[in-house]
């Protein structure tokens, strides 16, 4: 019973930790523009961090190996320097927008100036996560950002077409670069790299094992598909308000006012929430994500299990990313241009860390008995695929699109 | 000599991590020295570790550039030597029979270093 | 001293002048005493696309050339003899037995 307690309490707060500021923007708009069109490609992106985390948590779990560790000894130096500045640049852009956006959600709440709201913010989150152990910081931003469930609410309660939603589902095309340049978004927001560098390391932190290789896979099954669900939900709520109106929802608190059109005050107050501790959690990992690639590159001592003092060098690296995050935000940038910057760009780099952790996880030396069955190689191989069409396309569409502004 | 165990060494024990006798990560291997020449099959003397190991690694025409960047390989101070005997085992890392500061190895990462004193307690 | 940085990578040629691809690993024979001895190199002419192989040595296109054969150690180009017979690579993808501490 209390086995089901803990997988119940993982899966949780893996749904509260799915979204962040990406599909905010990039699910908001998708829905706005192109109404239920685009469903099929958050199905995509889905389903593609369902098998990369289960992949890097099996890794993780049977061979106590994190993604950069893999990238490192696989790829061999070079490459896993190359990926590794990549990786810092598209972190901290990426810190940068969730810490924006942090104060973005700040400022709908509260009345005071923009520029304390981000101080306010950063200094909030640097606090609990120094304080705060491993388990509790997942939670904390787990379960609160699950506010977010009042989105798939409010999905139901505006009655959407149904019939439109299921045809959405089901892959099509519009010859469109703006299209396609959302496709890649979406599939994008869905594919962070960040959350699979946290998850593999947080796996580590928990100390997994074989025996949690059935967590594992709840987690990523469950709890990526249920956050999947949230994700589509996000789309249809904006669907239904802004797509009538023609409103382009490129600011965050357009999006939570889909909850309000839903359920008044409540509805908008639980949008916010959920945002604000989904985006704040999403910060968290991100400068984690950061610390986690930057030490385990360098072979450093890493881990909030170690204490900041037991690893000094960790410590001061997500410190030292929340500086440069709040420097770069307090600079004035829109925190949605510097998530679309980021979503497009994390799509470029995917490959680098995606296929190490494929190679691993299909290498018997490494994984034994629990290395990739053939399904897990065919459906590993299809979105590497996958992964470098879209990385491929990512920068020409942004380039053609000029940022998806048409 | 077939039927003792080869190993690939890049594959197998490059770029490893290395974690020493208290469980503590300590560095990676970033390169292996040989003690030989041409002739005799040479003997894996020492793993190379630290940042001042990483120009030699790099692509030929970036070593000199990548010098000045990660430190040029002076011994003890960007680079430790760590014995191929102190190796304890080989399996999801490599794993040492010292600890990581009687090795020269993690300096950075130690409790009473000036980037630890400067960290307030959690 | 010979570093591993030093032979990963080189382009490898016979004194006849064949090419054999480059350095993609190093073999080494654990004996039982702890001492490791460097005995071949991995040698193959695809790019990092083998890398990418699983295990570097098993898979195709891929021989190793004995040290012994090796009669000039130069900068980024190891020389090897021209009646070098590289040996098919042969070693098992499971986990080496007899590693120290295993």
């Amino acid at each position: 019973m209390k086995k089901v307690f803990q997988l119940a309490l993982g899966i949780i707060a893996a749904i509260g930790g799915f979204v962040d500021i990406g599909e905010l923007v990039f699910n908001a708009q998708a829905g706005a523009l192109y109404r239920f069109r685009l469903l099929w490609a958050v199905v995509v992106g889905v389903i593609g961090i369902i098998v990369y985390a289960e992949m890097t948590g099996r890794v993780a779990a049977v061979s106590g190996r994190p993604v950069f560790d893999t990238v490192r000894m696989r790829m061999g130096l070079n490459v896993a320097l190359v990926t590794l500045v990549a990786s810092m640049l598209i972190n901290l852009i990426t810190l940068a927008a969730e810490v924006g956006g942090v104060a973005l959600i700040l400022d709908l709440l509260f009345d005071v100036n923009i520029s304390t709201l981000i101080l306010l913010g950063v200094m909030g989150l640097v606090l609990i996560v120094y304080f705060v152990p491993f388990d509790g910081i997942e939670r904390i931003f787990g379960y609160l950002g699950c506010a977010l469930l009042v989105f798939v609410a409010a999905a139901v309660h505006l009655k959407p077409n149904w019939h439109h939603v299921a045809q959405g589902l089901v892959p099509s095309w519009h010859p469109s670069a703006l299209y396609a340049y959302f496709v890649v978004g979406v599939i994008g927001a869905a594919l962070v790299p960040y959350e699979v560098y946290f998850y593999s390391s947080g796996a580590i932190e928990d100390r997994w094992g074989v025996k949690d290789l059935n967590l594992n896979r709840a987690n990523a099954f469950l709890g990526f598909g249920l956050g999947g669900v949230l994700s589509i939900a996000l789309i249809i709520v904006s669907a239904q308000v802004f797509a009538g109106p023609q409103i382009q929802p490129g600011y965050l608190g357009t999006t939570a006012l889909g909850a309000e059109r839903a359920f008044g005050e409540t509805g908008l107050l639980l949008a916010l929430l959920g945002m604000l501790f989904a985006v704040g959690g999403a910060a968290v990992e991100c400068a984690f994500s950061g610390a986690y690639t930057l030490a385990q590159f360098a072979g450093w001592e890493w881990g909030k299990y170690r204490g900041p003092r037991e690893a000094p060098r960790f410590t001061w690296a997500w410190l030292v990313f929340f500086a440069l995050a709040f420097v770069v935000v307090e600079t004035g940038v829109d925190p949605v241009l510097l998530t679309e910057y980021a979503v497009i760009f994390s799509v470029v780099a995917l490959p680098l860390t995606y296929l190490p952790v494929l190679l691993i996880a299909r290498d018997r030396t490494f994984m034994g008995d629990h290395a990739n069955g053939w399904l897990a190689d065919l459906v590993g191989w299809s979105y590497f695929a996958i992964i470098l069409v879209v990385a491929g396309a990512a920068i020409p569409l942004m380039l053609i699109t000029n940022g998806g502004s048409g | 000599m077939t039927d003792q165990p080869e190993v690939n060494l890049v594959y197998r024990i490059l770029d490893d991590q290395l974690v020493d006798v208290d469980g503590r990560r300590c560095g990676r291997v970033d390169d292996l020295a040989f003690d030989g020449d041409l002739g005799e099959p040479p003997r894996l003397w020492t793993i190379l570790s630290g940042s001042g190991a990483w120009h030699r690694r790099l692509p030929r025409p970036l070593r000199t550039l990548g010098a000045r960047v990660f430190g040029s390989g002076t011994l003890g101070l960007d680079i430790a030597q760590i014995p191929w005997s102190q190796v304890e085992g080989i399996d999801a890392v490599i794993t040492l029979r010292s600890k990581a500061r009687e090795l020269g190895l993690g300096r950075g990462d130690e409790p009473r270093s000036t980037a630890a004193e400067n960290l307030p307690r959690s | 001293m010979i570093r591993a940085s030093d032979l990963v990578g080189c382009k490898v040629r016979t004194t006849g002048g064949e090419k054999l691809g480059r350095v993609h690993d190093l073999r080494a024979v654990a004996a039982p005493d702890g001492n490791w001895r460097l005995t071949g190199l991995v040698v193959g002419k695809l790019g990092l696309l083998s890398r990418l192989a699983g295990d570097a040595s098993t898979s195709h296109g891929r021989s190793v050339v004995p040290w012994q054969d090796i009669v000039e150690l130069g900068d980024g180009q190891i020389v090897v003899r021209r009646d070098s017979e590289p040996v098919a690579p042969a070693i098992s993808a499971t986990k080496p037995e007899g590693l120290p501490g295993r």
